[in-house]
């Protein structure tokens, strides 16, 4: 009876502490999504004109001193091959692998767990519309290339670094997990007048049967001059 | 004893299952909703009024924002480069190149800019009726191996007019000027396309129009100089030519909790039940000792 009630304490014990682990990986930051502007009223789809001279309910123009001229960063017609990325706020720099797609269809992962991989059938960094690289969350024993991408917020910096020996200074705009059978193909693939660059990582729960995380953490940021 | 023992570990094993399966559940709670548009709206500017002089443009936030000098010096047929906005409500304005801040402006006109769309603001029309428009460019991917295209008509020259794709689709039917098509999709490749006025058709030009897969362009057709009208074409937004199906999968599960938790839990449910199962069979011995 008494070796019973012992290992009873033991088990309660192991319980105990497993149980704190899984508190604690229940709780760890899967995604922290920047800020969303509520809906701006509505807009019309096609257009909305407005008669010139005949000011009507338009507000007065304020008069005063003007701002200075917004210079517009021009995308280059082509850039060159990306090759390097760094971003020092969670301390990755890794050689770029170029990915491509499977015969399913869907994008080749990294082949190397401490390598991110861009997207080579998609856009480079630095030309008009969505460049994408993929990195590594954890390989089967410990953290990945981008175990810390989870960490990003807004404002931070990631720099792509060219072929050609030119940096490109890419700024975090949003950081946000998706569910896998929700993934934002649109959102992260689809047209964009301006360069963007996206990364991805896996994040949230771990399906050990199907040895596959959940959902995916999907960083965006735009190019800055 | 062992029965027993059986009986708690089974108990054990569904209590862990249903606190592993509320564990997930608050989990998923947990994790913040994900976050469906950037933070800012993108916009353009354009002139396509054929007499009218160039201009500077102004944009003025409805939120208290200061008037600030946007675009200077856009002439008939320029498309500025795009821009990035925080969302809201706008004033553009137009003034003669050059002319003071303080003075009227000779055109203004509202721009409601949404988080994650993208605009082009234009004056249009000839001089006497200029007018300014918004419009939404479209950001929706086109289907796999095409494209998708509008016609901006700002050709004064054809007042209404026809933009084909030889051998290949109609892009505008009978477009008035001052106005903007939908978008229409297109193959992608290079297209020989030839645009004309439906009242003059000897008024036409051809040009060519390259397609790549996930494009949005739009065909602007200006009165050309000195006569006749002209082609001219801009890229609204790229995309990937192919965009890969599905999520990405990234990570091999090296940092992730083993499947500890459910586990540990029938350990500490099986522990507590046959505690307690052993605790009830020892006094149910000591009471009924001669039962079996």
């Amino acid at each position: 009876m008494a070796r019973t009630a012992a290992w009873s304490l033991v088990a309660i014990a192991i319980g105990v502490i497993l149980a704190a682990v899984g508190v604690r990986a229940a709780v760890h930051p899967t995604s922290s999504p920047a800020a969303m502007p509520p809906p701006g009223a509505a807009t019309p789809m096609a257009t909305t004109t407005q008669s010139g001279r005949g000011l009507g309910a338009l507000p007065p123009l304020p008069h005063g001193p003007t701002g200075p001229a917004h210079a517009a960063p021009r995308a280059p017609a082509q850039s060159a091959l990306p090759v390097r990325l760094t971003i020092p706020a969670i301390g990755v720099d890794t050689p770029l692998e170029h990915l491509g797609l499977l015969p399913d269809h869907t994008l080749r992962p990294p082949a190397r767990w401490d390598e991110a991989g861009w997207y080579a059938d998609g856009v480079r960094p630095g030309d008009p519309g969505p460049a994408v690289i993929a990195g590594h969350v954890d390989s089967v024993s410990g953290p990945a290339v981008f175990y810390r991408l989870r960490e990003l917020r807004p404002g931070a910096v990631a720099l792509v670094v060219e072929q050609s020996g030119v940096t490109l200074r890419f700024v975090i705009d949003t950081v946000a997990a998706y569910p896998k059978n929700r993934f934002p193909t649109a959102r992260v693939y689809g047209p964009s007048p301006l360069p963007e660059l996206s990364l991805v990582t896996c994040t949230g729960d771990f399906d050990w049967n199907a040895h596959s995380y959940l959902d995916n953490l999907v960083v965006t940021a735009h190019v800055t001059a | 004893m062992k029965r027993s023992s059986t009986r708690g570990a089974l108990l054990a094993g569904i209590a862990a299952t249903l606190l592993a399966s509320s564990g997930l559940a608050s989990a998923a709670a947990a994790r913040p909703a994900a976050v469906p548009a950037d933070s800012s709206a993108i916009v353009r500017g354009a002139h396509f009024s054929p007499d009218t002089p160039g201009v500077d443009v102004y944009l003025t936030a409805f939120a208290g924002g200061t008037t600030s000098l946007w675009l200077s010096g856009v002439g008939y047929g320029d498309v500025s480069p795009y821009q990035r906005l925080a969302p809201g409500a706008y004033t553009v304005a137009m003034r003669a190149h050059n002319a003071p801040a303080s003075t009227p402006a000779a055109l203004s006109w509202v721009l409601n800019a949404r988080s994650g769309q993208a605009y082009t603001a234009a004056a249009v029309g000839m001089n006497k009726q200029l007018h300014g428009i918004i419009l939404r460019d479209e950001l929706t991917p086109p289907g796999t191996g095409t494209g998708l295209v509008r016609v901006i008509q700002a050709a004064s020259r054809a007042p209404q007019a026809t933009v084909t794709a030889l051998h290949g689709p109609v892009i505008a039917k009978n477009a008035a000027f001052a106005t903007s098509t939908a978008y229409a999709t297109v193959p992608a490749g290079n297209w020989p396309i030839r645009a004309s006025s439906l009242t003059t058709p000897s008024v036409a030009t051809s040009s060519d129009l390259r397609i790549h897969s996930g494009t949005v362009t739009s065909i602007v057709l200006l009165d050309g100089k000195p006569t006749g009208i002209a082609i001219r074409t801009v890229v609204d937004a790229a995309g990937a030519a192919i965009a890969p199906i599905g999520a990405i999968p990234a990570g091999g599960g090296g940092t992730a909790p083993r499947p500890g938790p459910a586990w540990a839990g029938a350990a500490l449910l099986l522990g507590g039940i046959a505690l307690a199962g052993t605790v009830g069979i020892a006094r149910r011995r000591t009471r009924m000792p001669t039962a079996r």
